[in-house]
């Protein structure tokens, strides 16, 4: 098992192979979807789907997500879909860019940090995974409730694990394709689940992740 | 009264204890100063020492962050090391970039990130590696970011040292708190020492007070403390001067006594003469009656001898009978006082033949407004001192001349001259220790005589060799009593 703290790194193992299989955001994968092959992806609340949310701390008086403008704002990682890509694609819809929206924006490379900076006032708003802080709400009630949601994206195809394409072949990738689309009928693999609070792994389709392709060619074409 | 003697009317037994007590205090406080002080500086070193690690550690885990302008790895550190550092107990930590703008602070909500640092940060740092504002109970330290010898950013750091004053406080306390159990200890122990130090002395002093008060009592051996040989010493010695004193008082009453008893004697005998003198010829004045009574020349003849014989006898018994009758004292002084002494003294005189230099100027006035008793007393004893002095055939002068105010009384006599210590019993203002030693108890009856009267006394060299005592006795005539009230 490796960890590496940017998504760029753990896309950069998996696409040149130093590593099988991983999990990924649903924006790398669009991003490589040519050298990458879908191995299954994650079920919450019965779909493979999450969203993307714009929070800010709690009680500010906002109407609605244009209000933030002129904010510190916090994003994840530059290659993360709901926390950065959604936001920027938001923007570019809107003929603007970050820099112009937000009077400054930083990058915390998690979207649990987001969620801290947002809490702890270093950031006035943030894009965080929909995914992560409602499961951070059930964990860390007390930091994830000094921050409300101020607007939440359409349902995306929720990071997937992805391999290779080239290891398309290999057995490994069948084997843990099926340890995971199976965990929900194990014991042992319930806990993991319950844990992560997901239903279990679907086998799902490319054309999952088109609306965060239409999202980068959204921000491709305004620049 | 001032305080210097206010504070010595303070009995001893609580002056000690109170010294004792303001020596612990000045004690105390210069302990208390010293420690507080040391205190104050490992306080001080270890807060330095403690800022110092926290800097460093923060300082090599932000540098790559605030070189690339890292917002959230800034933030990160902070956070994290508000964890990690409790012992140092960091309120507040801000970094800020080479454009002194805040990268980030440990409290964002207070300093917004990529706003200006308030100038008040930059101000209140002292020369020290620490800077402690005692009124907000709060320490300072700051720390330059130096990167390839660029300044890229600074780390401002603010410490609660509240924790550094409570614990001085309670050093104090604590100092203040068992200093003044020792210091009190201190003083009821002294208070009990000296106590018992001046409990004897108290003792020798309520028996030197009774002496005083003429009763002179050795203190009682059950009173004599057994192990203080210093005290016992004492004690013993006082009981030694009473003993002593004791003998003494009982030597001189003797003395007194066979004084008076001699004096009595010569008296006696002086007078047993002037009644034999005249009795000689009283019976040979009734043999020659016996004989020659019928014839009438010699009859009335030896009738006057008789009768000038027994005038004789009564003048000596009257005068006796005036002198020493205590109710005869109070009446005014006459000639005949005079005479009478002279009358008194004469047998003396003869024994030792010696001469009488008389000379008495009499006011016109029968009686002079003194207690003539006294005066009679005073002189007798005066002239027959004189007798004594002089030597047998000598002269003794003595001569009374009166004013309207004085009467003034000279007696003198051939004698060597008046000892020092016995013209001290007529003289001093203190009889001195003739008198207690039992000599000159004549001289002290006149002294107390003369004192009694409101007189004064003289005592000079004649001329001619011996010495002459003169008397200054005022006289107060009823007008004068009169105008005075």
């Amino acid at each position: 098992m490796v960890s590496r703290r940017t998504y760029q790194e753990i896309t950069a193992l998996l696409v040149s192979g130093q590593i099988h299989a991983a999990w990924i955001c649903g924006y790398p994968y669009v991003q490589y979807k040519a050298d990458l092959d879908l191995v299954a992806t994650p079920s919450w609340h019965g779909k493979p789907l999450y969203q993307s949310y714009l929070i800010t701390t709690q009680g500010r008086d906002v109407g609605d997500w244009t209000r933030l403008h002129g904010d510190i704002h916090a994003f994840s990682d530059p290659d993360s879909n709901s926390g950065f890509l959604v936001t920027r694609a938001l923007l570019a819809e809107n003929r603007m860019l970050p820099d112009q929206f937000f009077s400054r924006n930083f990058f915390t490379y998690g979207h649990r940090n987001v969620i801290r900076a947002v809490a702890s006032g270093l950031a006035q708003s943030g894009s965080v995974d929909g995914y992560v802080w409602e499961v951070m709400k059930e964990i860390e009630p007390s930091l994830v409730n000094r921050t409300m949601i101020v607007r939440k994206s359409e349902w995306l195809g929720f990071p997937p694990i992805a391999s290779a394409k080239s290891l398309a072949s290999d057995s490994r990738i069948a084997a843990l394709r099926d340890a995971l689309v199976s965990m929900s009928g194990d014991r042992e693999g319930r806990k993991v689940l319950e844990m992560l609070r997901l239903d279990g792994f679907l086998v799902t389709p490319p054309a999952l992740f088109d609306t965060i392709a239409a999202k980068v060619e959204t921000v491709r074409q305004f620049g | 009264m001032n305080p210097f003697r206010r504070w010595q009317s303070i009995p001893v037994s609580f002056r000690v204890p109170a010294i004792v007590a303001i020596l612990m205090v000045v004690i105390t406080a210069a302990i208390s100063e010293r420690v507080l002080d040391r205190l104050s500086r490992i306080q001080e070193s270890y807060l330095n020492g403690l800022a110092g690690t926290y800097l460093d550690g923060l300082s090599s885990s932000i540098l790559p962050a605030v070189l690339r302008g890292d917002v959230w790895e800034v933030f990160d550190a902070l956070d994290r090391s508000s964890t990690v550092y409790e012992a140092l107990a960091p309120i507040e930590t801000v970094v800020t970039g080479s454009d002194d703008r805040v990268l980030a602070a440990s409290d964002p909500g207070k300093i917004e990130t990529y706003s200006v640092l308030p100038a008040e940060y930059s101000a209140r740092y002292g020369p020290g590696n620490v800077t402690i504002d005692g009124q907000r109970l709060t320490g300072f330290a700051h720390r330059e970011l130096i990167y390839q010898g660029q300044h890229i950013g600074t780390i401002h750091a603010t410490f609660d040292v509240s924790h550094l004053f409570a614990e001085r406080r309670e050093v104090l306390i604590t100092l203040l708190v068992t200093n003044g159990i020792v210091a009190v200890l201190f003083a009821f122990g002294g208070f009990l020492l000296v106590r018992r130090m001046v409990g004897p002395i108290r003792v020798l002093e309520n028996h030197m007070r009774s002496a005083a008060q003429g009763v002179a009592e050795p203190i009682s051996a059950n009173e004599i403390p057994r192990g203080d040989g210093e005290v016992a010493s004492l004690f013993h010695g006082y009981n030694a001067l009473v003993h002593a004193e004791r003998e003494r008082a009982n030597f001189a009453m003797q003395l007194a006594e066979e004084e008076k008893l001699a004096s009595l004697g010569r008296l006696a005998s002086g007078m047993a003469h002037e009644i034999n003198n005249p009795l000689g010829g009283l019976f040979n004045a009734i043999d020659t009656l016996k004989e020659h009574g019928q014839t009438p020349g010699v009859r009335e003849t030896s009738i006057r001898l008789i009768e000038r014989g027994l005038a004789g006898i009564r003048d000596v018994v009257e005068a006796a009978l005036a002198t020493y009758r205590p109710e005869r004292s109070q009446h005014p002084l006459t000639a005949e006082d005079l005479e009478d002494v002279g009358l008194l003294i004469r047998p003396e005189l003869r024994r030792k033949m010696q001469r009488l230099e008389w000379d008495v100027v009499w006011r016109s006035s029968k009686e002079l407004p003194i207690r003539g008793g006294l005066v009679r007393q005073a002189l007798l004893n005066l002239l027959l001192n004189a007798t004594a002095a002089t030597p047998e055939g000598g002269q003794v002068s003595f001569s009374a001349t009166s004013t309207e105010r004085m009467l003034t009384i000279d007696i003198g006599d051939e004698g060597p001259g008046m000892p020092p210590d016995i013209a001290g019993i007529l003289l001093d203002r203190d009889p001195g220790p003739a008198v207690r030693a039992g000599r000159g108890l004549g001289l002290w009856m006149v002294r107390r005589v003369i004192d009694d009267l409101g007189g004064t006394i003289k005592i000079g060299e004649k001329s001619t060799g011996g010495t002459a005592i003169t008397l200054l006795l005022p006289l107060e005539w009823e007008d004068q009593k009169a105008n005075a009230a």
